[in-house]
């Protein structure tokens, strides 16, 4: 039962993208076409379950044993970058077909403050292996979701007649406001 | 204890390197060769940047 | 004249928050007041001059194939130096500024620079790079919590980054007229996108009366 509340807070509660502003470049930047954003999506889910998964091990397993957990944001950073780009070497190798549609966004992961901030964000709220794991679930499907419906909705702006000076990122940053908006009507939820 | 995180880091940055290098080795496969330039966002991280294309040409 | 403009389109030309666009995660979250801003600002100035520096020292001896790699090393390092700094000097700030702090790895305002300026320019010129776009980030980030601040607590303070118990100012205007949203999360998007909107307003102005000037001298 924590477990499934632990999971609704991260991923609408306490939202990556909306309440934490995690991951706004892809959100900004991501192209209009809601199936690219729910490849992205998808991309992104993998790789932050994985990453929360090993970096639980590499933190409690290696780094606290050694004495040197001053070296947690380097090693994480490091890990993630491997894991992008073995997942790319691996979908290169085995399926075209996912690597056409997902491979473009696979190099942005590396940067992306979420996959980073999701391992440091476990470390400091001191969760174990299945919370670890739960919260990897949660906040890139909260992700995908608020990705999803923003490039729906501004395939819509798309056609909307936009004032000339809030043509582009400007509109964009304001539908994100009102997308906050409907999110803080459901914090008391959790 | 310093020498322990030394080796750690080294061994580390050994696997990243090593598998930056290999995927960047590795051919993309058919059809994918004309993918799409991400001209998304101003992240010179990203590999599929188009400020790197424009290096190679 | 040539280094001042170096120093100087960081700043206006090619803001990193108003025009490029770049690094707008952490300009959004810890805009929630002055100081955080203030704070923020100085440790993005600090990991960027000396990422750039070391990068432009290192230029000729980092192979080509592998800088990317590199480039995350050193600076996920740098931020490392810095989060421990912050933590050992001010911890009212570096727990407020929180996870932020080490999330500068991922900023692209770092690695952008270092990519696009500081891997082909000489020491000097990167130094005057890295302080044109730290400030120009730092003055977007105190354009953007001053707009916060004002309207969602009513009032304007500052506080010493160094020491949170010194007031340097606190000036408290319409607090009974505040306007909440704005302290939290929907408030950011909604101030940022107001603010870029006035930016854009200005160019298309700027724009109209160019166009209007050649159609003049065409009569």
């Amino acid at each position: 039962m924590e477990l499934i509340g632990l999971f609704v807070s991260l991923t609408f509660v306490n939202n990556v993208v909306l309440s934490k502003f995690y991951a706004i470049c892809p959100l900004m930047g991501l192209s209009k076409k809601p199936q690219n954003a729910l490849n992205m999506g998808l991309a992104v889910t993998f790789v932050i379950f994985v990453a929360s998964i090993v970096t639980y091990f590499i933190y409690y397993y290696v780094l606290v044993p050694l004495e040197i957990t001053y070296l947690d944001l380097i090693t994480f950073i490091l890990v993630i970058a491997s894991l992008v780009q073995f997942v790319e070497m691996f979908l290169k190798k085995t399926s075209p077909e996912i690597y056409k549609s997902m491979g473009v966004y696979l190099p942005l992961i590396t940067t992306n403050c979420a996959v980073l901030g999701v391992a440091l964000d476990n470390i400091s709220a001191g969760y174990n292996l299945i919370e670890a794991a739960v919260a990897g679930l949660a906040v890139p499907i909260g992700f995908a979701i608020v990705i999803y419906v923003f490039a729906t909705i501004r395939e819509r702006l798309d056609i909307a007649d936009v004032p000339e000076s809030f043509e582009g990122a400007p509109i964009a940053l304001i539908t994100a406001g009102i997308m906050a908006c409907a999110i803080m009507g459901i914090a008391g939820i959790v | 204890m310093s020498i322990y995180a030394i080796i750690f880091l080294a061994i580390m940055i050994a696997i990243f390197i090593g598998t930056y290098l290999l995927n960047k080795n590795t051919p993309k496969p058919e059809g994918c060769d004309d993918m799409e330039e991400c001209s998304a966002c101003g992240n010179f991280g990203c590999t599929m940047n188009s400020h790197h294309k424009e290096e190679n040409n | 004249m040539k280094k001042f403009d170096i120093f100087k389109k960081g700043i206006f030309q090619e803001n990193p928050i108003f025009v490029l666009q770049l690094g707008m995660c952490s300009a959004l979250a810890i805009t929630t007041s002055l100081t955080n801003a203030v704070g923020m600002g100085i440790a993005v100035i600090c990991v960027l001059m000396m990422s750039n520096i070391i990068i432009s020292l290192l230029r000729n001896i980092i192979p080509n194939e592998i800088r990317i790699p590199v480039y995350i090393v050193i600076i996920a390092t740098l931020v490392k130096c810095v989060q421990m700094i912050m933590n050992a000097y001010t911890p009212e700030l570096y727990n407020s500024l929180g996870v932020f702090i080490p999330l500068i790895v991922v900023n692209c305002i770092i690695l952008g620079r270092a990519e696009a300026f500081a891997s082909k320019n000489g020491v000097i010129d990167s130094i005057l790079d890295a302080l044109g776009m730290g400030i120009g980030y730092l003055f977007a980030v105190l354009v953007i919590s001053f707009v916060r601040q004002l309207l969602g607590t009513g009032g304007i303070s500052l506080y010493n980054p160094l020491d949170a118990t010194q007031v340097i100012f606190n000036i408290e205007l319409f607090p009974d007229y505040a306007i909440g949203i704005f302290t939290q999360s929907a408030g950011a998007f909604i101030a940022l996108g107001c603010i870029l909107a006035f930016i854009q307003y200005l160019k298309v102005r700027k724009e109209h009366n160019a166009k209007k000037v050649e159609k003049a001298s065409v009569k």
